[in-house]
């Protein structure tokens, strides 16, 4: 397509891209993910840390693309990581999204979800509109959905305006404007343990 | 204000409580239609060469909303603030964290929930001239109908009595917000000590809506230093915590404050 793949499965994945269109209804999925997110936090007897993260992870990575979140989370910077760091920059960043958030969660009142319309962005792209209702305030959620894989998975969430990956894509470029990407991998290693 | 949480959704959520909380006000949304960065236009056509690795994620995301260039955040006082959110970030913890802490532990929920209506209800005069400075002429009856309704029915605004018979509680509006809607932009980026973000469009509206807050029509000094202590230390407990969220999953703390401020007032002057 773009250039002459050198490894046959990218070329494979853009022939399925190309052809195939997701069976499921991509909202219907992820209100079911959202909600085993929620079910999950607010268990009656609540699990262990270590329990909770991996259930997390397992729920979370079901439906949300790390790989697309990270990359598109560094920009124009991900082609100064190697193929080395860019797989240990996935790693570390999804567990930082995924344990910062499982670790200093200590809600008490379960937030309702009300969701909204779809819209289609292009033929591969849609955002999913939702609002969630908390102690009366009600706070816009959007989540953006691309075919990746072969199936519908969240490659952004836009909080009250605020969109996750461009809110990294900020900080990502603050640091990388005077550091290494091998830098970068350091703090997120220290901020990750 | 009640001690509630809000970690449900991942931090990128506090960034906007973290807004709220600083502002007094928390914005109450609606689905626009569109919300944050416009879509961007997709290359649809696969020979495009939209990047440099070749392979099929710049054949979805394409020249995606945070292609090179429209990413950049205009900060020309990026050194002034940086020493400021750096004040503030020790102030925060060494300081008010303590304070707060203190307060949290003594004052009873349902207290601070009271309280914190009352400030609210205290907020009412600068959102009904503001929803009435934009045209938002419900909305703007909406917010007067709260304002008389708590602070008559809900004894001087401790009880929120008008909210659960309204179809629809309007978002907050304030003076940074109509001078935004009446085209005027935003200006630098700029952090105040204590005050914490803001713009400079969003530092004059901040000193217009002075003039509406009643508590600074409080005859006795004493008085009116006592209730906006009360009303910040109040506040403190969501403010804190939200900010440790923020800083907590933050690389560059600093840059994810702004990028959250910046976006989520954008939103609210867009709706």
């Amino acid at each position: 397509m773009l250039k002459m793949p050198i490894s046959p499965l990218p070329f494979f994945l853009i022939l399925l891209l190309g052809t195939t269109t997701a069976q499921a209804d991509p909202k219907e999925e992820l209100r079911e993910t959202v909600n085993s997110v929620l079910v999950e936090l607010y268990r009656e007897v609540p699990a262990t840390p270590e329990e909770r993260k991996a259930t997390l992870r397992t729920i979370i990575t079901t439906r949300f693309n790390f790989e697309a979140i990270a990359r598109r989370a560094l920009g124009r910077n991900w082609n100064r990581f190697d193929e080395k760091e860019q797989a240990r920059f996935v790693q570390l960043f999804t567990t930082l999204l995924i344990e910062t958030y499982a670790d200093r969660y200590d809600g008490k009142i379960r937030p309702e979800v009300e969701w909204g319309d779809s819209i289609e962005l292009a033929r591969n792209r849609m955002e999913v509109h939702s609002k969630v209702i908390l102690d009366g305030q009600a706070y816009s959620v959007i989540y953006r959905l691309a075919i990746l894989e072969n199936r519908w998975q969240v490659y952004d969430v836009i909080i009250e305006g605020v969109s996750l990956v461009g809110n990294y894509r900020q900080q990502f470029d603050s640091v990388l404007s005077n550091g290494t990407p091998a830098e970068l991998l350091q703090t997120l290693t220290e901020k990750v343990q | 204000m009640k001690t509630y949480p809000i970690r449900f959704l991942g931090l990128v959520s506090s960034f906007a409580l973290l807004l709220a909380g600083t502002s007094g006000c928390a914005s109450k949304s609606d689905l626009a239609p569109t919300v944050g960065e416009p879509a961007a236009p997709l290359s649809q056509t696969s020979n495009e060469s939209a990047g440099d690795s070749g392979d099929d994620f710049d054949d979805i995301f394409g020249e995606d909303e945070f292609s090179a260039g429209q990413d950049a955040q205009d900060d020309p006082l990026e050194g002034f603030n940086r020493v400021m959110y750096g004040l503030n970030d020790f102030l925060y913890t060494y300081l008010l964290r303590p304070v707060s802490k203190g307060y949290d532990a003594v004052v009873p929920d349902v207290a601070q929930e009271r309280i914190g209506n009352f400030f609210d209800n205290l907020g009412g005069p600068v959102r009904i001239v503001n929803t009435a400075l934009q045209g938002k002429w419900t909305s703007s009856g909406r917010e007067l109908e709260r304002f008389l309704v708590n602070s008559t029915f809900g004894l001087g605004g401790l009880y929120k009595v008008a909210e659960p018979r309204m179809k629809e509680v309007p978002p907050a509006e304030d003076l940074g917000q109509t001078l935004g809607s009446w085209g005027i932009g935003e200006g630098a980026f700029v952090v105040w000590p204590l005050l914490g973000p803001s713009t400079l469009r969003d530092t004059v509206g901040r000193f217009g809506d002075y003039w509406l807050d009643p508590v600074n029509y409080v005859e006795q000094s004493e008085w009116e230093t006592g209730l906006k202590v009360t009303n910040f230390l109040n506040q403190s407990p969501r403010l804190i915590r939200n900010y440790e969220d923020l800083k907590s999953a933050a690389i560059d703390p600093y840059a994810a404050w702004r990028d959250a401020y910046l976006k989520s007032r954008r939103k609210a002057v867009e709706e």
